[in-house]
Order: C-alpha cells, then structure tokens, then sequence
C-alpha cells in the first residue's frame, strides 16, 4: 500500500510538473522591449545634459583619500564638451611643483552609451579631467601608485534626475557624483574662482573652533575644514570624561568633502555619535554582525552627508534636518581667547560709538595723538593643569595709539569676560590698566567714559555669518552697538 | 505486480501530459528587440570628419571598426585605463592606414587585410600596467578580432623611436598573434631557443643578454609565441642599424660580477683589468660607454676612454668570450628564416618586401599631410 502511494505521488508530482511547463511567456511588464526603452534612456540623458545651454557643475570625487573637485561642464548637442577646473593636479600639468591651483579647460567627447546601465562616459582624453583616472604614479607621495593613479572614474551610471540635479554613480569606483544645473550664462573661470575662495569663507582661519551640532546637542569639533578632509572628534569634555583611558586624539577621524556655492557634501555618509554609549553600542553592532545590511537602530546615532548653506551662514544637514555645522555661540567667540577682534572707530551707534568717538577726539585734543586701533584681544589665560583646557581668561581692550611726534604705544585696560547663560556677553573692568595708560585715565576723562562704557554693557553679539563669524556687531540696547571684524 | 503496472500506467499517463502540455506552443522568433536605427553620420557631430574618414577606409573597405572612443567593458576592467585623445586618435588612424593597412594592400594585395584583419582596433590612452610586475601592455590581440593599441596619450610623431616601440612595432607585432592564431606556424621555432624562455622575469633581463641567447627583444624571451611576433614586427620595422645592433649584441659574450642567482645581477660584454695587472683580484667590468675603439692595422683594440696605468699605456678592455653555449646570431637569423618561409608558404607575403615597404614609409611621411585625409574632409 506504501509503495502505491508513493506511486501516486510520483504521478501527481510529475504531473504537476508537466502543467507547470507548459506556458513559456510571461506577460509584458513593460510596453516596450529592453532595448527601446534603454534607446529612449539614452535620447532622455542626452537631451537633458545638452539642453538650456547644457552648462553643470560637477562635484567630483576621485577617492577617499582627497577632496571633491568642482568641474564645469559644458554638454554640447555635436557630442563635444568643454570640462573646466580649476586644481593642484591641473596647476601640476604644467609645473610639476606647483603648490596652489589653477584653471585649465579642454574641449573632448562625451556620450551617453548603454553598456552597463544607462551611463554618462567621457571616453575621450581630457587632460583636465581624466588626470583623475590615469595609471601613472602621483608625484606628492612616496607611494608608488603606477597602474593606479589617483583612481578617479570617467564614466557614471546615470542614477537620477530631479529638479536640475543629477544623481550619478562612478561606474567603476561606486562613488556617488551630483550634477547641478548652471545658467549657460556663467564664466567657467569666474565661477570656479569663486568656488575655490569658499573653503576659506566657510571655514575662516580667523575662526579656528567650528563644530558640528548634532540633533540630541553633543558636538564635534573640526578642524582643518578649508582643506576639505576635515578632522572631527567628539568635544574633548565628552570623551574625557567617558573614556579615561583612551586618548583624545584616538577619536578623531578625517572625511573628505567638497564645498559649492549651495554647501557642503562629504563623500559618503559618515556616522556621529551623540553619546558615548551610542558608539559602544554601535560599534558593537557591526562586531557582532559584520555581515548585517542594513543599519541598527540606535538611539543618538546619526548619518549625515550634505549640509546646506543657510541665511544664517550655518550649514545645515539635509538627512535630518538638526545638526548643524557653525562656530560656536557667538558670545563664546567673542570672548574666546583664540580670537583678536578690532573694533571699526567709523561704525557703530549709540553711547557706544559715542564713547569712542569721544575717546578718539579727546586723545587729539590732549596732545595731538592719534588713536589707530582699538581691539579687544585676551590677556592672560589660565589652565586646568590636569587636562590643559583654558579655565580662565583675562580680557584687555588694547587702544593703539600714535604719538604726534612719532611713535606708538599701547594702552591696556583689563576686563574679565563674562558669558551669560542667554549668550549675552559682559566685560567686566577688573579697575586695572597699564602704565601707559595711568595719565590718559587721570586727565582725560573721555578714557575713562569709554572704559565704563564698554564696562557698563551687556553685549549682544551677531553677526552674518554663524560659520565664520568673522564679522560681529556688539550690540547693548536698542540703537546703541559697535562693530568689530576678527584678525 | 499489480503495483508495477500502476506504475507503468502512472508513467505513460504523466509522460502523455507532459508531451501533451510541454509542446503546445511552437516558439516563433518575434521582431528585433533593438530599435531600427540608421547608420548615417550627422555633419553637424563633433567627430564627423574622422568618423566618415573611419568608415569609408576601414568600415566599408575592410569591415573594421577603428574605436578611438573608449569602451572600457571592451578591455580588462582590472587595469585602469583611459581614452585616447581625438587629436591623438586622428594620428594614430592615419598612419595605421599609411603604415599598417595599406602597406599589405599594396605589398601582398588588397583582400589580405579584408579577410585576415582585425574586425576592431581599440585605441586606449594609458598604458596597462602590471603592477606585480612592473612591466606594461603596449597591445593585444584578442581572438584574432581585436587589436588594442595602448599609450596613444603619449605619443610623440617627432620621436621616431618612440613611434616605432610603442606603436608600430606593436601593430605588427598584433597583426603576427592574428596570423598565427588562424594559421600555425612551425613547431621548430619553438625548439630553437627552448629552455631560455622566462615568463616571470623578462623584463628584468637585458637586451643584449637576451640577445646572445637568440632573441630580438627581452619580451620575445617572454615566451615561443611572443618571440616569433617579436620576430616578425622587429624585423620589419627596425632600420637596417637598428637591426645590425641587435646582431651585434648578439654575438657578444656577456657576463655579471653577481652571482647567477642575483635577480638584479647586471650583465657586461667587456672587461679590464685594474692598471693593466691580469688576475682575478684585479678584474673589473666595463659598460659599453666607457670602452673606446681603436682600429689599427686592421685590427680592433678596445680600451677603458683614456684611462692609463701606472707605466702611461692606456688600460687595455677585452670583450668578454661568449660562454653560454648558443649562437645568438644564428639563432635569431634561423626564426627571421622560418617567418619569412612561413610568410611565403601560408600566406604568400614576401617578409623582405613588406620590410622593404615599411622602411621606406617610416621614413619618409608627412604627418601633416596624412591628416588632411581627416581634415579635408567635406
């Protein structure tokens, strides 16, 4: 009886079999074949990249290892493009040893062909360009990179295309590309001079302490941000405090970025952590499960990319919508001991202006002496001897004085910042000053007006810009404030 | 029994549907997927003049398609690759033509190419390096169907050198693989330098030590199907100087300070003795460059530049004596014999004609005008 089940069985089975085989075509998911439809891929592409003067601003990367490069690009409908760039490895194609960048533009081929996908290929020679995608060894490193080179790929999967921006994916590499529209209108060179300058704008020497503010309010603070491979690390209180034994400087790690008009874009996604047990847990994750694909979800982790710029001069991340890169509060810049700020004599409103004003006046009347410059700089600071944070700092507004004579000396008056919890800033007149200053003070009431002045107020800082405030304005009550740019 | 016959039964029966229900649709080719398009080249494109030079003296006279665009899924994606330039693409088109093509239309005759051409040539702008190695890839054949010319970004049309290394010698050299991948060559050849092949380090040989052993180039020690197109490609663009030093080489004894065993060991032709004092302790080698040639009374004296012993006469160099036991000469005359029969036999090329033809060709065009093929076009 056995035996004939398993004979019915092997009947059914192989019945099913049979029916199952009979009908050999699927339906149509699509109207057109495969081929049609990459055919009208390609027309779509092309049309796209040539049409409106066919003008984009490419964001480049060629590894992880450098900056992005801003390319523009020029699609023409004859099949030519004109690329140009403005680089350290476009200066070097005509002074090995050249240190800073320069423009270059050549016209070469472009299309878009459909061997692996629908794909954007530069497939002739462009010495502009392509010098991120030649085998020949790279001069700055010690390294042989022959066969190499710096690894860049010229040829895209076309991923996307939504409002003027295209979304690409270097074919051989993996690394994402975006396109962004420009008006046909633009100068190749100015444009990217202007690029060039915005590093240095965004990330201003002058302002060394810019953080990235993450949405549960922990911070990283950067550095070297206008190279665009910027070093971040947790703020040292953090780490320090939870992470006795490890060194500071073991947490930082470095992203490649690329700054345009619009922000700032790292290569590819990196991960922050809000809390130091959100690492550890993190960190943990992946350990344990190196072959997971998709990302865990843990409280206070976050990915962020590109960061867009604001009104307020801050940029802000686009994935989330919180974190933010920006200097510190404004009332810390000022009163930072890493940052010289000079007031400008001409500016400004109120009894604070008026307080200088005076001060100027009454230092010529006294005895023809010109007032040159008056800044507000640290002292004197003090430290934590155990971890060499600054813990205390000593302020002095510093007027520059030229004698009618000749010469120039210096009057110190010495002030103890103070930043209130609401970011307002106030200087307090410790009652002390250098001998320079003894006389002014004694017989030139107008000097000791200012020093009350500036004494007596609560200052408000803003300033344009919240990345690099290099530009503030000290504002204590309604219509009386004075201005002051960092050097 | 009775179950067996079920069996049977289940059996026939499953088989009837599955014959029944498997074939009941003849399968019919539909239309071509790929879209109709027409092959006309737009006056209006960028490329439209070398395009319409490309189609009309290798598309339409010998089925060929010259790819100066980059296709990289057409090469080894493990290499990093770059095109080749269009201005560099429009040189190199018109003298494979000159150099190349219409050499064997006019040598042999004007089907040659037709039938036993490559169907594509792929010029590429880099190298392709070995980086294991450290040597590079100056071409492929692939199949007897593609020639892939590489370093096209670099080069130079006034350095004939150069232009012969890279890019003529190379598309004989290709063109060779081809002939020889559709029709065998001897199987002597590969007797004659056998045992003297190193697949893993000729390129860190030397060109007179590989010479002496029998061969033209160090890559043609590389392996038996590399030195025969070595052979063939060297012989026909190589002028008679260059040719005659390689023979030179060849007939010199050459010899290292190094062990035999030292993969860095270098290798010289000539020596000396330290103040002219012979013996092993005072024994010294001379680069090529250093030796200075006397020719009196008929005879050849060598000697170390001006140098002078301790007595005045100037220090006395001697060629070192050829030990390895080959005749590098012979060797390398005996396979420029069998490719010249091989040529004559299989494929009626007469060797010394076709060199004959490339030599003067090399020698004597004019780039400028060549590119007016491309440029004045309408």
């Amino acid at each position: 009886m056995k035996k004939l089940f398993n004979i019915m069985m092997l009947v059914a089975v192989t019945a099913t079999a049979a029916l199952t085989s009979c009908k050999n075509e699927v339906d149509d998911i699509f109207d057109k074949s495969a081929a049609e439809r990459l055919t009208e891929g390609q027309e779509y592409f092309t049309n796209i990249l040539s049409d409106k003067g066919g003008k984009w601003q490419m964001e480049y990367f060629a590894n992880a290892n450098e900056p992005g490069y801003v390319y523009v690009v020029t699609f023409n409908k004859d099949g030519s493009v004109k690329m140009a760039g403005n680089n350290l490895y476009i200066a070097r194609l005509t002074n090995a040893s050249a240190m800073a960048p320069a423009y270059g533009d050549q016209t070469s081929l472009w299309d878009v062909i459909t061997d692996n996908g629908l794909t954007l290929t530069f497939n002739s020679y462009n010495r502009v360009f392509h010098l991120f995608s030649t085998p020949e060894d790279l001069s700055d490193t010690e390294a042989s990179e022959t066969g190499v080179g710096h690894e860049g790929d010229y040829e895209f999967n076309l991923m996307k295309y939504s409002n003027d921006t295209l979304y690409l994916t270097g074919k051989k590499r993996h690394i994402d590309i975006i396109m962004t529209r420009l008006s046909p209108e633009v100068d190749d060179r100015a444009y990217l001079d202007e690029v060039n300058a915005l590093p240095a704008k965004y990330f201003n020497a002058l302002i060394p302490d810019v953080f990235i503010t993450l949405p549960n309010g922990a911070r990283y603070q950067t550095a070297y941000g206008s190279t665009l491979i910027v070093s971040m690390a947790p703020e040292a209180n953090e780490t320090r405090t939870r992470d006795q034994d490890a060194d500071w400087i073991s947490y930082v790690e470095k992203h490649n970025a690329i700054i345009t008009p619009g922000g700032l874009r790292f290569m590819e996604p990196i991960t922050l952590y809000g809390t130091y047990e959100a690492r550890q847990r993190y960190e943990a994750y992946w350990k344990e499960n190196p072959e997971a694909t998709s990302e865990p979800d843990i409280p206070n982790v976050y990915k962020v990319q590109t960061f867009d710029l604001q009104e307020d001069g801050s940029l802000l991340c686009r994935e989330d919508g919180v974190s933010r890169i920006a200097a510190d509060d404004l009332g810390k810049v000022f009163a930072s001991y890493k940052i010289k700020w000079r007031v400008d004599l001409a500016a400004g409103e109120g009894e604070l202006a008026e307080a200088i004003s005076n001060f100027v006046s009454a230092m010529a009347a006294r005895d023809g002496s010109t007032v040159q410059t008056l800044d507000f700089l640290v002292y004197r600071t003090t430290r934590d001897p155990a971890t060499g944070d600054v813990i205390e700092t000593q302020y002095m507004m510093e007027a520059t004085v030229r004698r009618r004579r000749g010469g120039s000396f210096k009057m110190d008056f010495y002030y103890n910042p103070v930043v209130n919890a609401d970011g307002t800033v106030k200087l307090v007149f410790d009652g002390t000053y250098n001998t320079n200053a003894t006389s002014y003070v004694a017989n030139v009431p107008a000097v000791q007006a200012l020093v009350d002045a500036i004494g007596g107020a609560t200052f408000t800082v803003t300033s344009t810009s919240r990345l690099a405030p290099v530009n503030i304005t000290l504002t204590s009550g309604e219509g009386n404030y004075i201005e002051a740019s960092a050097f | 029994m009775k179950a067996f016959k079920i069996f049977v039964s289940a059996l026939a029966l499953a088989g009837l549907m599955g014959m029944g229900l498997t074939s009941c649709k003849e399968d019919k080719l539909g239309p071509t997927i790929f879209p109709d398009e027409e092959d006309v080249l737009d006056p209006n494109s960028y490329t439209y003049k070398l395009d319409k030079f490309l189609k009309e003296n290798y598309l339409q006279v010998y089925n060929l398609e010259f790819r100066y665009k980059m296709q990289d899924v057409g090469t080894d994606m493990d290499y990093n690759l770059v095109p080749a330039t269009y201005e560099n693409s429009i040189d190199m088109a018109v003298l494979t033509k000159h150099l190349w093509f219409d050499v064997y239309k006019d040598i042999v005759n004007p089907e040659f190419l037709k039938q036993y051409g490559p169907r594509i040539i792929h010029l590429i702008g880099s190298p392709a390096y070995n980086a294991n190695s450290g040597s590079m890839v100056l071409g492929l054949a692939e199949g007897g169907l593609k020639v892939s010319l590489f370093r096209v970004n670099a080069m130079n049309i006034n350095d004939f050198d150069q232009m012969n290394e890279y890019y003529f010698k190379t598309m004989h050299h290709e063109f060779c693989h081809i002939l020889h991948q559709t029709k065998s060559y001897p199987v002597e050849f590969n007797t004659i330098s056998t045992g003297h092949y190193d697949g893993s380090n000729w390129q860190d040989r030397q060109e007179g030590v590989v010479a002496s052993l029998g061969f033209v180039t160090t890559y043609a020690s590389s392996a038996y199907r590399e030195d025969f197109a070595e052979v063939m490609a060297n012989y026909i663009v190589k002028t008679d100087a260059q040719w005659n030093r390689i023979l030179e080489l060849a007939a010199r004894g050459w010899e290292s300070p190094s062990s035999a065993d030292d993969p860095n060991a270098y290798y010289y032709c000539f020596y000396y003795y330290k103040d002219n004092v012979a013996g092993d302790d005072n024994k010294a080698y001379a680069q090529e460059t250093q030796v200075a040639t006397v020719e009196e009374d008929g005879v050849t004296h060598y000697y170390l530049g001006s140098q002078r012993d301790k007595s005045g006469n100037r220090i006395v160099v001697y060629p070192v004596e050829d030990k390895d036991g080959i005749d590098g000469v012979a060797a390398i005359n005996q396979k420029v014999e069998i490719m010249r029969n091989w040529l004559k036999n299989e494929w009626g090329v007469d060797l010394d004609a076709l060199r004959a033809e490339v030599q003067e060709r090399q020698v004597s065009y004019d780039i400028e005008e060549l590119r007016k093929w491309v440029t004045e076009i309408e």
